[in-house]
Order: structure tokens, then C-alpha cells, then sequence
């Protein structure tokens, strides 16, 4: 159930509706956990007893870090490797295994081995990574472990969050559970707003643009420099829009609950080195990285050198997380190596224009293979893009009506990053009188769907 | 270069020594703390006397839950209210589907609508037979002034044809007396009714949905297959309603309007009656879908065969519980009520339509012209002027259209008055 199809919006309705009819903040948690585990269910109700699985160990492995102080270390060890491993085993198992097969087969070493036939559970890194905070929070005495285990289980199954993030901490989500909410308490006008941002967003700009580029990079060989180029710049507007859209919607629909999800996206295009972009782009995983990884790799109290390695590696892993291929590995190297550099050359040397032109490039370039299904497609793209290879081909980026509107990319860039600065807008429009918002957002509805591009596509983030 | 100075403590993985300065730190920095948060979601410690959230708090000092009711009531009537005003607004500079070229007959048709006397609709094998260029000289000849407009859209079953009839009638052309219509079934299944294309979106209004519901409802499927007929063709209904999808449409229809893109084009369609067939320069009205680029080349011997078979296959057992009579009977309704007149005509079809000859022994069928002998009429089954055992072509329709305008003069002037049955 996507947050753009009319089906979500029947589901929320109906929620929204019976939840704050309800009386008593235990009956609308309750209520709400209900719709979550129903919401999950709606993807596949076999993945339902895994998340059911992830939080009673969790649950009750962190009232066991806290009841056992003498041996929390074991407990916390224990939460480690069994949620690494579901990860690892649902989302890298046949990843690990197609790359031994490549690996001995290089080495002249032919090995059979079979891959197993996985579903991957959606949501599976964000809910991991959002049980491993809880427990690594409670091991450092930052959080007290939740007594009730339902309140537990609706921190982690919370559905607007569930599937594609923001990754909530719990030190945050679940104070917010204690106080009852108050619909006087919601900003109304504010969230229905940023749920049409992000329906715009993703079903307007980033699908009509996927309809465009998806040609071009399941096969780029041949095709023209110049189509290569706005193809992959065309992808970084989409993965911006696609991926914050999916954290407005979110965002918007904890907000008509009344809960409060952590910031994700903070007009990252605006950035002016890669380090900058990594403090605005995917927030909540990028602090996850850096509290939960970074940090116990010894940060940067080290030797520069030490620092770059421990950069590296962090985001290689970053990549990992994204995706059991070697596409998002090595697109997790380029971004480590650049953060590694910028550690070392000052970028703020450089004039503004230039600074926002390099980032920009290493995104075009790096987002590239982020897209890419193969590293060879890559490959055949960047030589392409470079003038390498010959435009043998008269393809371009689909005979969409994008293509000639090719000079409202830049423009597309800044305006949509200056959505990202709502605070205004959500300001201005709690001033709105009620009657002349809701005409306002009637209109407004009606002449955003005909410019939806029809036929529902999944989220990238989805896939991860 | 340089070397970054970092803080001693808890370094993030992004520059925070680096950022630059921002009075309330980094995003990451702000968190949940950020600004905007505190806008969407006020905390519940914050006063809530702020400008910015006055009114909801005034209604939470209330307390009065049903005031609340109420204008959540109201905005909610008023997001309606607006919503469907401009969506219907919007919906008047929906094109017609372009699919197969509709777009540019339909257009045509509605400019010249007041100059027709008659019209033919249905799926492919109107499309393919009816030729008003042959049928008109012939018909006016026989002392009955007859032009005819050639409506027939590959495809176009039941509840379609019912939509594009009372489409047809909304137009108010004040010439047309006859509709010909190919009877058709009417089908709710949403694969087999394209119900998500262009055409099957743009047919699903209001009326038509309610057919089709009806028709689901009389079905002898199971509840979980009704259920999931019924929620298939209200998604179409409110995609309509909604226009989904309908924005590049509507501004490449304007644009080629305005640079009067498809004038060559209307002025074939309007010369040839709508009739448009394999010699299209377009390309687009004959081969439209991808089975008949390459016409798989018919076996003489099954051809004939079959047609052997085909009276014994016409009066075979149709069990017509599951037909939406009801449907068929608002179609007659429909025109009659207009003062017109709908005439059903079988045109030389090589596949059995049992189903139409057990209407027509309930006398559901009205008016019927049938050409699916291969006996009575083996001029209309001869091999060559078929493009596949299914439509005619160029010369096909032709030899159909001569036959077709003979029996109607001749129906119009008393020599067989009497409606024939499917044999």
C-alpha cells in the first residue's frame, strides 16, 4: 500500500477518523498498533511474524541488559548478532553467495553453490536499524528500557514510518507515547500541505521523470553524451524527490496522528561539499551511522588518517545498507573517499558557484551507480558521458514530454529545495483562515492529479 | 590544504566543525528540535498560545467536541465541494482517447454532427465493414437523402457503446435519426474491459459505472470476484472523476489545436465518413494493435471448416442468466427516449454469437440486421477481402457496405420490413 495510491488514502482515512473518535491514549495506541501490523500485513502477511520476532527480542532482551548489569555486554552482544543476522541472512544471503561463486570462479576455482529463494521482507533496514538504537540506547543507560511491551511494539511498527523511514530513535518516539495527543495539538493545514509536497513530488515529478530515464539506464551503450548526462542528472532531481517525498508523506501522516517524526531532508542540494550534503540528506541514517558506528571507531579522535579510514568504512557499510550489490557498495566508496578527501582539502577555498558544481557532479556521477542495476551499465554510462563510447544509438530520454522541458531541471533543482525551508510556509499557512485553506487545498488537489503520472511505482527507498 | 579541526568529543560523520555557521546548528544538530516540527506538531508542553496555532487551541479551551465535529464536517464538505467544481471544470478540456485515432473521428464528428442522418457503432468489425462512402450514394438513391458517420472503435463493447451513445445524443445532432449498433456483451471484467487505458478511464462516468455495478451485482460470480470487480471499476470511476493523469493530454490536444496539427488528418476522416482503413497514411487507425502488423496467415482449410459450422455454432444453447438484459433494454431506452431509432446489425462475423440469437428469440434485440451467413451472403466470407478470419478489408468492407445499403433500401422501402434474426 502506497502513500500515493487511493487505496492508502481509504486505509488513512478510515484510521485517522476511528482514532481520534476513540477515548484514552492506551485505546488509540492500541488502535493504531492494530493498523500498523494490518499495514505490513498489506505487503505480504508472511513477513509479519519476522517484525513480530525483532521486537519480542528486543523487548525483552533490553529489560535483560538492564535487570543484568553483570553481564549487559552479553545480552547487548546477543541483540547485536541475531538482528545483524536476520539482516544479513533475508537481505545479503544470496548477495554473499552469487559473489563467492564470481569470486572462486575468477580464481579459476569453480564452485556450485545455490541461492535461496528470499523474500525481502520490506522495511526489514529501517525497523532493524531503529531496534538496534533502542537496545545500544538502553546498554549506554541513555534510555530506560519500555516497560510495556505494546508500547515497544508501536515504536517499531508505527506504519507512516515502518516501510521507508525517517529511522526514528526510540529516546525520541517513545517519550511521545507517555501524554496522551491532543487534535488541538496538530497543525492541520501544515501537514496536509507537506502530504501534497511529497504526493507532488513523487507521483508528479519523480515518476513522470522515472518513465524518461529508465530507457536510457537499463541500457546506455550507444546513447548520446548529452542524453546521458541530462538522464543522470535527470535521476538525482528523481531520487530527491522520490525519497524526501516518501519522508513529507510520513511526516505529514504522524503528524495528523499526532506524533512527531524525526527530520530527514534538509535541502541537500543546497550543500556545498559531500560532507555538508551527508548532514541534510537521509538525516535519521546518517546520524545512525555516525552515533552507532562512527563514533565507536573512535570518530575522529584519531590520526587524520585514522579518521578517513574509519570515513571509509562507514560508508561503505552505508552503501551496504542501501543494498545487497556491488553497484551501492561502490557507490558507498565513492562517497566515503570524497568524505576522506574533504578531510584534507578545504573546500570552502573554493568560490560558491564551484563548490555547489563539484557537489553537484559527484552526485550526478555517483547517483549514477546508485541507479545502475549493474556496474557494467555503469561503466558503459560513464564511458558514454565522457565521450568514450560511440553514440551508436538514436535513443533518448524517452519521448516523454520531458525531454524538451530540459532547462526546468536547474530551476526544478532550487525549487524544490526550497520547499525543503516549510518552516515558513508551514508558519504562514497556520495563519490561513480554515474555510479559505480547505478551498485552497480542494483546488489545489484538483489541478495536481491531472498532472500525476498514472500508474503507481514503488518508492525507491522500498528496495532497501 | 588543510586539516579540519574537530571537536574532542562525539564527532558526526558529517563536518560538524565545518558547517557552516546557522544560528540553530545543524539539521542533524536540530533533530526533532527543528523549527518546523515545532510548527506541524506542537509540543505538549509548549504553550499553545502562539500565533501560529491560535485557533486550534481556542477550539481545545472549548472543549466543545461537537463544534469541532461540525467544522471538521464542513471543511470536509468544502474540500468536496471545491474539489469537484474545478475537477469538473478540468474534465471539459479532457480530449477524446486518442487511442486507434478515436480522438480525430470523434472531434470530426462533433464538428460536422449536425450533417448526419445515421451512425455506426461498435468494436473492430464495425470498424473494419462499414464504409459510408459506398453506403451513402446507395441508401440516398433510393429516394432517402442518407449520410452516415462511421463510429466504430476496435474494441468497443457494451457498456462503451452505451457510453458513446448517449455521448453521441448529449452532442444534440439534429439530423441523426439512426444509430447502428454491433450488439456486443457487456463485459465487467476489468482485463478484458481495459479498464485502466485511456479509453477505459474516459468511459467509466458516473452512468456507466452504475451499469456496470448493476450488471456485477446480477453476475453469478462469487461475492469475493464481485467484490473485486466493483472495486476495480469505482477506481476507474474516480480516476475519471478525479482526471488523473489527464494534465500532458490536455495541453498536447490544446497545442495541436492550436497549430492545427491534425488538419489533414480530419479532412480524411471527414471525406471518408470516418471509415479509415489499411491504406491510412497516418497509420494509426488500422493497425493499432500489434496482432494485426503482421497478419498471421489464415489456413484456407480451418477457414472454411469453421465456416461450415458456424450456423450450428449460432444456434447453439446460450444460457442468458448472466447477460445484462437490463443494459441492453437502458441502450434501446436511451435512444428511443431521444426519438431516434437503434438498429442492430450483425455484421459478417466468423465467430459464433449464440447469445444473440437467444436475445433475439426473447425479443430483446428490436430491429436486427444479421450478414453472419456464410450461406446467404458468401460474398461477404470470400478469403482475399479478409485481412484475418475476423475483419474484412478495404475490398471486403466495400462488398459489405454495398450489401448492407441494399438491404436497408430495400428495408426502407417496404420489400422486407421484417427484422431478421442471427441465423
Amino acid at each position: 500500500m502506497l502513500f500515493t495510491e487511493q487505496r492508502f488514502a481509504l486505509f488513512f482515512i478510515a484510521v485517522l477518523a476511528i482514532y481520534w473518535a476513540l477515548r484514552g491514549n492506551r485505546a488509540r495506541k492500541n488502535f493504531l498498533l492494530l493498523c500498523s501490523y494490518a499495514f505490513y500485513a498489506g505487503w505480504d502477511w508472511r513477513l509479519t511474524p519476522l517484525i513480530l520476532f525483532s521486537t519480542v527480542m528486543d523487548y525483552a532482551l533490553a529489560l535483560r541488559i538492564t535487570g543484568d548489569q553483570a553481564r549487559k555486554k552479553r545480552w547487548l552482544v546477543i541483540s547485536l548478532v541475531a538482528n545483524l543476522t536476520l539482516l544479513g541472512f533475508f537481505k545479503y544471503f544470496n548477495f554473499f553467495i552469487e559473489s563467492a561463486v564470481g569470486f572462486s570462479a575468477w580464481l579459476g576455482i569453480p564452485l556450485s553453490m545455490h541461492t535461496l529463494a528470499i523474500v525481502l521482507p520490506v522495511g526489514i533496514s529501517f525497523y532493524t536499524f531503529e531496534s538496534l538504537s533502542y537496545t545500544i540506547d538502553v546498554y549506554r543507560g541513555i534510555l530506560k528500557p519500555v516497560r510495556n511491551f505494546l508500547d515497544y511494539a508501536f515504536f517499531i511498527a508505527f506504519f507512516p514510518k515502518l516501510i521507508a523511514g525517517p529511522i526514528m530513535r526510540a529516546k525520541d518516539f517513545l517519550p511521545q507515547l507517555t501524554d496522551g495527543r491532543r487534535w488541538a495539538n496538530v497543525n492541520v493545514r501544515a501537514c496536509l500541505t507537506m502530504f501534497l509536497i511529497g504526493y507532488i513530488k513523487k507521483a508528479v515529478i519523480s515518476d513522470h521523470i522515472a518513465q524518461a530515464i529508465d530507457p536510457v539506464f537499463a541500457a546506455p551503450a550507444g546513447v548520446a553524451a548529452s542524453t546521458l548526462w541530462l538522464a543522470a542528472a535527470l535521476y538525482t532531481l528523481q531520487l530527491y524527490c522520490d525519497f524526501s517525498a516518501y519522508s513529507d508523506m510520513a511526516t505529514a501522516c504522524a503528524g495528523l496522528l499526532g506524533y512527531r517524526l524525526t527530520l530527514n531532508f534538509d535541502a541537500p542540494y543546497l550543500s556545498q561539499s559531500v560532507r555538508e550534503f551527508w548532514t541534510r540528506w537521509h538525516i535519521s541514517l546518517s546520524t545512525w551511522f555516525r552515533d552507532y558506528l562512527f563514533i565507536p571507531l573512535g570518530g575522529s579522535r584519531g590520526t587524520p588518517m585514522r579518521t578517513a579510514v574509519n570515513l571509509f568504512t562507514v560508508f561503505v557499510l552505508c552503501g551496504i545498507w542501501h543494498g545487497a550489490a556491488w553497484t551501492l557498495v561502490i557507490f558507498g566508496m565513492i562517497h566515503g573517499l570524497f568524505m576522506s578527501i574533504e578531510r584534507f582539502v578545504d573546500v570552502g577555498r573554493m568560490p560558491r558557484p564551484l563548490r555547489h558544481a563539484y557537489l553537484l557532479l559527484v552526485l550526478v556521477l555517483s547517483l549514477s551507480i546508485f541507479r545502475s542495476t549493474d556496474v557494467s551499465l555503469w561503466v558503459s554510462m560513464l564511458r558514454g558521458m565522457f565521450g568514450l563510447g560511440a553514440a551508436t544509438t538514436t535513443a533518448t530520454v524517452s519521448s516523454s514530454w520531458i525531454l524538451p522541458l530540459w532547462w526546468l531541471v536547474p530551476i526544478a533543482f532550487l525549487l524544490i529545495q526550497a520547499v525543503d525551508q516549510r518552516v515558513h510556509l508551514a508558519r504562514a499557512l497556520a495563519r490561513v483562515p480554515m474555510w479559505r485553506f480547505t478551498a485552497a487545498y480542494g483546488l489545489s488537489v484538483a489541478f495536481v492529479l491531472p498532472w500525476v503520472a498514472v500508474g503507481y511505482r514503488p518508492f525507491i527507498y522500498f528496495q532497501f | 590544504m588543510t586539516l579540519s579541526i574537530e571537536p574532542k568529543k562525539d564527532v558526526a560523520v558529517g563536518p560538524q566543525g565545518k558547517r557552516p555557521a546557522r544560528k540553530d546548528g545543524t539539521a542533524a544538530e536540530r533533530g526533532q528540535a527543528s523549527l518546523f516540527f515545532d510548527v506541524v506538531h506542537v509540543p505538549e508542553v509548549e504553550s499553545v498560545s502562539a500565533s501560529e496555532i491560535a485557533r486550534p487551541a481556542r477550539a481545545a479551551a472549548g472543549g466543545s467536541g461537537a463544534r469541532g465535529g461540525r467544522v471538521a464536517v464542513g471543511a470536509v464538505a468544502l474540500f468536496v465541494g471545491v474539489f469537484l467544481l474545478a475537477a469538473h471544470g478540468v474534465r471539459m478540456l479532457v480530449p477524446w482517447p486518442s487511442d486507434l485515432g478515436n480522438d480525430v473521428r470523434m472531434r470530426v464528428f462533433e464538428q460536422h454532427k449536425d450533417e448526419y442522418d445515421a451512425v455506426y457503432i461498435g468494436p473492430s468489425t464495425v470498424y473494419r465493414s462499414f464504409r459510408p462512402d459506398v453506403i451513402d450514394p446507395i441508401v440516398s438513391k433510393a429516394g432517402r437523402p442518407f449520410r452516415s458517420f462511421q463510429l466504430g472503435f476496435g474494441g468497443m463493447l457494451g457498456y462503451e457503446q452505451s457510453f458513446y451513445i448517449r455521448e453521441i445524443l448529449a452532442m444534440q445532432p439534429r439530423k441523426l435519426r439512426w444509430i447502428f449498433v454491433e450488439p456486443s456483451q457487456f463485459v465487467t471484467d476489468p482485463t478484458m474491459f481495459n479498464l485502466y487505458s485511456e479509453r477505459g478511464v474516459f468511459r467509466s462516468d458516473l452512468t456507466t459505472t452504475r451499469e456496470v455495478l448493476r450488471g456485477i451485482a446480477l453476475s453469478t460470480d462469487d461475492w469475493q470476484e464481485r467484490a473485486r470487480l466493483w472495486a476495480g471499476h469505482l477506481k476507474a470511476w474516480s480516476w475519471r472523476l478525479a482526471n488523473l493523469g489527464k494534465g500532458p493530454a490536455i495541453v498536447a490536444s490544446m497545442l495541436r489545436r492550436h497549430l492545427d496539427a491534425d488538419a489533414i488528418e480530419e479532412e480524411i476522416v471527414l471525406k471518408q465518413g470516418g471509415f479509415q482503413d489499411e491504406d491510412d497514411p497516418f497509420g494509426r487507425h488500422h493497425r493499432g494493435f500489434s496482432l494485426f502488423e503482421q497478419p498471421p496467415p489464415i489456413d484456407p482449410k480451418v477457414y472454411y471448416q469453421d465456416l461450415k459450422t458456424l450456423a450450428t455454432r449460432n444456434q447453439g444453447r446460450f444460457n442468458l442468466s448472466s447477460f445484462d438484459i437490463e443494459s441492453l433494454r437502458e441502450q434501446r431506452r436511451v435512444v428511443e427516449g431521444a426519438g431516434l431509432e437503434l438498429i442492430y446489425i450483425v455484421p459478417s462475423l466468423y465467430q459464433p454469437v449464440p447469445w444473440i440469437t437467444a436475445l433475439n428469440a426473447q425479443g430483446e434485440m428490436g430491429t436486427l440486421m444479421a450478414f453472419n451467413s456464410p450461406t446467404d451472403y458468401p460474398k461477404l466470407y470470400r478469403l482475399r477481402d479478409r485481412i484475418d478470419p475476423v475483419h474484412v478489408n478495404r475490398q471486403g468492407a466495400a462488398a459489405f457496405s454495398l450489401e448492407f445499403a441494399k438491404r436497408l433500401a430495400e428495408m426502407w422501402a417496404g420489400a422486407s420490413a421484417a427484422p431478421e434474426g442471427t441465423r
